[in-house]
C-alpha cells in the first residue's frame, strides 16, 4: 500500500474443467481498469459455456473507483455469459469499498445478482430503512414508511 | 577528347570531341570551335614553362556545354600541347544538386516541424507557417484560417520580414480555389492563379509586382486547418512542379501542426467553461443554517472534476434546505460531464428532496447505461432548523458515512449506508435523522479526504480513525473553521504528493445568543 506511483495490473489464468481463475496483483485504478474488463471479455469469447469466473484479489493493493465500477462491469458480462462470479481473497481495502458502495452482495450473489439479490432480501444493504441516532428533541418517524422494506414477503 | 598547342590552335580532335564541338577541327582556333570557359583554362594551363606546369589531374575544370555540363581533364605534354579529356558528368552534377536540394529540404521541414510542434498556440502556428513559407518557398505567403463567422483571420508575410495578422471580411469565393481549400474537404489539389485576378487584399504590402501565386489547402486531422497562399513576384521564376510538391509536403506538416493548436485550444476552452461550471458554490448561512464547503482539486491534470458539492436553499421558509457531496468515478472530462449530468438531475428532481430514497433512485436510472458502469457516490443531507437545533436527513449512496461532532468533542457516524448510484438496476438506501443541538457539526467528505495518503512515511492513508480525532479538535468552532482546519490537516498530510480531488462539507447548527449569554467570554457576545 506504500507505492505512490501505481504499480501496473498483472493477470494470471488458470483454469479447470469449468472454471477460470484469474489472480489479480498490483493495482486496479483507473489507469488498468479497462484491462481487466478487455481481459474477461477475452476469457468469455475463448471459454464459451463457462461456469465460473474466479478473480483471485490477494495480490491486489490498491482499487479505487474505477476499479470498483471494472468489477461491476466484469458482473454484467458474466450474467450475460451465464456464468457465477467469485471475488476470492478479498483484501481489507476492497471489503471496505465494497461494503459502503453496497456492492458487495450484487457482486458476489450466486448468480444475476439483482434478481438473486431481490429474493435473499434483509441484508445491511437491502431494503430501504430510516434510522434516528438518539439525541434529543427524538424525531418522529419518516411518513413515507410505506416504501420501506419493499420486497419482504 | 582535343588537343590543343599553346597557340590555343585545335591539333587534334577524336570522333567523340567532333561529336560535342563540331567546329573543333585540326587548325582551328579553339576560341571558334568551343565554349569560353575551356579557353580559358587552356591558357592558364599553357601560361606555364614545360617545367612548372602542374602534375596531371591538377587544373580540372568544369562548364556547360549547351545544355550538357562536362569536366575537362588537362594532361600537358613536353611539346607544349595541352591533351583535353572530356567527361560528361551531367547525370552526376544533377544527382548531387538532386541530393543538395533534398537535403536543405529535409532540413527545412524538420526545422518547420520542430518550431510548428513545439507550439500549441494557433496564432503563433500561423505566424511561423506564414514567416517559413515566405523565406523558403515564395517571395510572400499567407496563411488563411478558416471563418469565424464573416471574418477571415489571415497572417501575411513578406520574404525577410515579420509575420502581420489581420481579420478581413472578404468572400473567399472571390478567389479560385481558396473556399475548397478552407472546407478542407475533399483534398484539393494546389491551385495556380492568375495573377491579374487576384484581389488586392490577397497582396501583402511589400510586394509590387505579382508573377505566380499557388493556394495550397493545409490538411488538418479531419478539420480544415486553413489554406496557404505562396506569391512570387513578376520576374521571379514560376514554381516547378517539385516545388509545388515540396509546398504540399511542407503544408502538410502546418496543418497538422495547426489543427493540432485549434484542437487543442477548443478542448481547453471547453475545459475551462466545464469548470467555471462546476466550480463549488460559496457557501454561507441559509435559513438558520450555517454552511462551509472547501474544495481542493487534485492537481493531477488527468484528474478532473471528481468531487462536487451543491447546497439548494429551501424555497420556502422553515422547509429543509438539500445539500449535496459527491463524488463521481473516473478522472478527467468525461467524469466532468457527469457531475454536470448529477448535479443538473439533481436540481430538477429538488421538488421531491423530502424522499431521499426516491430522488435518488430517479437518479439511477438517469444515469444507467448499458455501455459502462460509471457511477457515482453521494450523499444528500436535509436540513431545517427546528428552534434552535437544526433536523438533519442524511442518506448515503456510497458514500462514506457523514461524521456527526458534538460540541463536547465527541465523533459519532451517521448511521446510513446506500447503494451507489448509476450502476445498478435498483438502489437500497438507508437514512439517517440526526439532530443537530446548537453547536454540533455535521461533516460530509469524500474520500479524497480519508483516503489521502501522505503522513510522516510518505504512503500512509490519512484514514477515518486521523480525521475523527482532527474533527474532536474542532469541537465548537464555527463551521467555516472546521473546513479550514480540515483542509489544513490533510493539505500537510499529503505535503507535495500526489492527491485526488479532496471536497468537505460542514453543516452547523449556530450557538445562539443565549449561550453566549451564559459564557460570558467567548466572542458572541459582543458579535450576537
Amino acid at each position: 500500500m506504500t507505492s505512490l506511483p501505481s504499480t501496473p495490473l498483472g493477470l494470471t489464468y488458470s483454469s479447470s474443467h469449468e472454471a477460470v481463475r484469474v489472480e489479480l496483483s498490483g493495482d486496479l485504478d483507473h489507469r488498468h481498469a479497462d484491462l481487466l474488463v478487455e481481459a474477461v471479455d477475452r476469457l468469455l469469447a475463448e471459454h464459451p459455456g463457462l461456469r465460473d469466473l474466479r478473480l483471485d484479489c490477494t495480490g491486489l493493493s490498491a482499487v479505487d473507483s474505477s476499479g470498483l465500477s471494472a468489477l461491476l462491469m466484469v458482473r454484467r458480462r458474466t450474467d450475460r455469459a451465464g456464468a457465477g462470479l467469485h471475488l476470492d481473497g478479498r483484501t481489507v481495502q476492497l471489503n471496505r469499498i465494497l461494503e459502503i458502495t453496497c456492492t458487495l452482495e450484487y457482486l458476489t450473489a450466486p448468480i444475476a445478482g439483482a434478481q438473486a439479490l431481490r429474493r435473499t432480501g434483509g441484508t445491511a444493504c437491502s431494503g430501504r430503512t430510516e434510522e434516528t441516532l438518539p439525541v434529543a428533541p427524538s424525531a418522529g418517524p419518516e411518513p413515507r414508511a410505506r416504501h420501506d422494506r419493499r420486497d419482504t414477503t | 577528347m582535343l588537343v590543343a598547342d599553346a597557340g590555343a590552335v585545335v591539333v587534334h580532335a577524336n570522333e567523340a570531341a567532333g561529336l560535342v564541338f563540331p567546329d573543333a577541327r585540326p587548325g582551328s582556333a579553339m576560341a571558334d570551335a568551343v565554349p569560353g570557359w575551356l579557353v580559358s583554362a587552356h591558357a592558364r594551363c599553357t601560361a606555364h614553362l614545360p617545367a612548372q606546369r602542374p602534375p596531371a589531374g591538377a587544373g580540372t575544370v568544369q562548364g556547360p556545354v549547351g545544355d550538357r555540363s562536362y569536366e575537362a581533364h588537362p594532361t600537358p605534354r613536353d611539346d607544349g600541347t595541352v591533351v583535353w579529356w572530356l567527361v560528361d558528368d551531367t547525370d552526376h552534377r544533377l544527382a548531387r544538386e538532386a541530393l543538395w536540394t533534398e537535403r536543405e529540404r529535409t532540413e527545412f521541414l524538420v526545422r518547420s516541424s520542430n518550431l510548428l510542434l513545439s507550439s500549441l498556440n494557433l496564432d503563433r502556428c500561423m505566424d511561423v507557417t506564414a514567416q517559413m513559407a515566405a523565406d523558403h518557398l515564395a517571395d510572400a505567403a499567407l496563411v488563411i484560417a478558416p471563418a469565424h463567422g464573416p471574418e477571415l483571420p489571415i497572417v501575411s508575410c513578406v520574404r525577410g520580414g515579420s509575420p502581420s495578422v489581420s481579420r478581413a471580411v472578404v468572400d473567399p469565393e472571390a478567389v479560385p480555389g481558396l473556399a475548397e481549400a478552407l472546407q478542407g474537404f475533399p483534398p484539393v489539389p494546389s491551385r495556380w492563379l492568375d495573377p491579374s485576378a487576384a484581389p488586392a487584399w490577397l497582396v501583402p504590402d511589400g510586394l509590387d509586382a505579382l508573377g505566380s501565386i499557388v493556394i495550397t489547402p493545409l490538411p488538418g486531422h479531419g478539420v480544415p486547418a486553413g489554406a496557404l497562399v505562396l506569391l512570387r513576384a513578376d520576374g521571379a521564376s514560376a514554381f516547378t512542379e517539385g516545388e509545388e510538391v515540396f509546398a504540399r509536403l511542407f503544408a502538410a506538416r502546418a496543418g497538422a501542426a495547426m489543427s493540432a493548436a485549434r484542437l487543442y485550444a477548443e478542448q481547453a476552452s471547453i475545459t475551462d467553461i466545464l469548470m467555471r461550471e462546476l466550480l463549488p458554490p460559496l457557501l454561507h448561512q441559509v435559513s438558520g443554517v450555517e454552511y462551509a464547503g472547501g474544495y481542493r482539486p487534485s492537481k493531477d491534470h488527468e484528474r478532473v472534476g471528481g468531487d462536487f458539492y451543491d447546497v439548494h436553499p429551501a424555497a420556502d421558509e422553515g422547509e429543509p434546505s438539500l445539500v449535496v457531496l459527491g463524488d463521481v468515478c473516473g478522472k478527467g472530462l468525461q467524469a466532468a460531464v457527469m457531475t454536470g449530468k448529477i448535479r443538473n438531475t439533481l436540481h430538477a428532481l429538488l421538488p421531491m428532496a423530502d424522499d431521499h430514497h426516491r430522488m435518488l433512485s430517479l437518479l439511477n436510472t438517469s444515469l444507467l447505461n448499458s455501455e459502462n458502469a460509471r457511477f457515482a457516490t453521494m450523499v444528500l443531507a436535509s436540513a431545517a432548523r427546528d428552534g434552535n437545533a437544526v433536523q438533519l436527513r442524511l442518506t448515503s449512496a456510497g458514500h462514506p458515512a457523514p461524521l456527526i461532532l458534538r460540541s463536547d468533542g465527541r465523533v459519532e457516524e451517521a448511521r446510513t449506508k446506500g447503494t451507489l448510484v448509476g450502476a445498478l438496476p435498483e438502489i437500497t438506501t438507508e437514512t439517517a435523522r440526526v439532530t443537530l443541538a446548537p453547536g454540533d457539526t455535521c461533516v460530509l467528505y469524500t474520500d479524497g479526504i480519508s483516503e489521502a495518503r501522505g503522513g510522516p512515511m510518505g504512503g500512509a492513508m490519512f484514514g477515518e480513525e486521523r480525521l475523527r480525532r482532527a474533527l474532536s479538535e474542532c469541537a465548537a468552532m464555527p463551521a467555516e473553521a472546521v473546513v479550514e482546519h480540515v483542509q489544513m490537516l490533510t493539505s500537510q498530510w499529503v505535503g507535495t504528493g500526489r492527491h485526488d480531488d479532496m471536497a468537505v462539507v460542514v453543516i452547523s447548527a449556530p450557538r445562539t445568543n443565549h449561550l453566549s449569554a451564559v459564557d460570558g467570554h467567548t466572542r458572541g457576545r459582543f458579535t450576537a
